[in-house]
């Protein structure tokens, strides 16, 4: 009953303006994993599961066990430029982000995530507004 | 004018990690977009403690006594300096002495020593609260720091605080710890939380000191960092912008003096200032010229 309710006042609020905003529901953020100027040792593997086992260790590592009871996706992922684009829930954002900063290790193997863009639209990471020439 | 712009990161130490050189970290903070950095030198409160005894001509050579060390020299090649016009057009490195301070009456020798005008932040970090209270009402600094090993417990109130904003001073946190431990990381939380609890986040720097180039963070995450602190978003990336250039600023202001002057020729006035070269001429005669008007009136008084 509470829903209908809310369902109608939705309704009568694009009636009267004829424009609905949609709520974000989820922030994909554009990160590149970077291991510093040093070469020579063996480069550890990157798949999806580890990226995502990383990820959530380093938001445990920060915000523990409940902080860290949200899904964060891998959604995509590039071997050779070691680029990684991760969905999490709009309000978990600052959380991720945070935590991305704050995360020292990759398998062992000392690095830091940089991240590059966030935004709520995928389409948005591809295109840079400083660059952009008009 | 030597200005600050961009990004700023004032504590980058001068000790750094053994496995990499202080070079290497100054050039991974002008690639990631920093536009003004500053080479922290840290004393030990030993130094500023001068010793009354006299000591024999043996243990002269023992016993150094220790002064406060001059600013240290980074030479570049030239390949780097080509690299950081790339980067960074106008990367202003500078000096910056920190001192960690526990007893405030050992401060005489800071003011005294000819290296400490050498360098151009100065800054303390209090260990006790009767350190910060003084830093925050007298000493003359420029940034006050906090270090989560050595700080005992600090406490401070609302007024306090606001002294020392006041007097343009500015709190560092430095994020580089937070990297490192959990325990460091709760205690740089704990901090700078209290800062917003009694101080609204006011003046606030966040710096790294960092002691390898993997420790440094882009300037959009540490602007992330801030929400974590207590800043809202737009205080967090003021607090690396233009707090690290009003920092700068009463940097210059403490060495120089309180005012600044302007010299010009008055040929070269624009015609909205020209009436200045007028008040000069004015001024001029009526400190130098009254009292020959007055002579020449009286002889012509005695002529006439």
């Amino acid at each position: 009953m509470r829903n209908e309710i809310s369902k109608n006042d939705k309704n009568a609020a694009t009636i009267k303006t004829g424009r609905r905003t949609l709520p974000d529901k989820c922030f994909y953020v554009d990160t590149q994993l970077d291991f510093g100027d040093y070469s020579g040792k063996k480069e550890p593997l990157f798949t999806r599961e580890l990226v995502k086992l990383c990820v959530t260790n380093a938001i445990k590592q920060v915000f523990g066990e409940l902080g860290s009871a949200t899904v964060v996706d891998v959604v995509f992922l590039d071997q050779p430029t070691r680029r990684i684009i991760l969905r999490c829930p709009s309000s978990f954002y600052v959380k991720l982000h945070s935590s991305l900063t704050l995360a020292t290790h990759y398998e062992g193997h000392e690095c830091y995530f940089r991240v590059c863009k966030a935004s709520s639209t995928l389409l948005s990471l591809d295109c840079n507004s400083r660059l952009y020439s008009f | 004018m030597n200005t600050v712009q961009g990004f700023c990161d004032f504590n980058i130490p001068f000790r750094c990690s053994p496995t990499t050189t202080l070079r290497e970290v100054v050039i991974r903070a002008v690639k990631l977009g920093y536009g003004a950095i500053a080479i922290n030198t840290t004393i030990e409160e030993d130094v500023l403690i001068t010793t009354k005894k006299k000591s024999n001509k043996k243990g002269d050579a023992i016993e150094d006594k220790k002064e406060i060390p001059p600013p240290p020299k980074l030479n570049f090649t030239q390949e780097e300096l080509d690299s950081f016009k790339v980067h960074g057009k106008n990367v202003r490195i500078l000096h910056r002495l920190t001192v960690m301070l526990s007893d405030p009456t050992n401060t005489q020798k800071l003011v005294q020593s000819v290296n400490t005008k050498s360098y151009d932040l100065i800054a303390v970090c209090p260990t006790t609260t009767a350190a910060f209270l003084h830093a925050v009402a007298n000493m003359d600094v420029d940034i006050i720091t906090y270090h989560p090993i050595d700080t005992k417990e600090v406490r401070f109130n609302r007024r306090q605080y606001h002294q020392a904003t006041d007097r343009g001073i500015f709190f560092e946190i430095p994020y580089a710890f937070m990297l490192r431990d959990s325990t460091m990381r709760k205690k740089i939380i704990q901090i700078s939380h209290q800062y917003h609890a009694v101080g609204k986040s006011r003046n606030i720097i966040i710096g790294s000191g960092a002691i390898t180039p993997m420790e440094l963070r882009v300037p959009y995450d540490v602007a992330n960092l801030g929400l974590l602190f207590g800043l809202t978003e737009g205080e967090a990336r003021s607090a690396l912008t233009l707090s690290g250039r009003s920092v700068a600023l009463h940097a210059v202001t403490r060495k120089t003096g309180k005012c600044v002057s302007f010299i010009s020729e008055t040929d070269k006035l624009g015609p909205e200032e020209r009436w200045k070269a007028q008040e000069i001429a004015d001024a001029e005669e009526r400190l130098l010229g009254k009292p020959e008007t007055k002579k020449m009136k009286m002889d012509s008084d005695t002529v006439s």
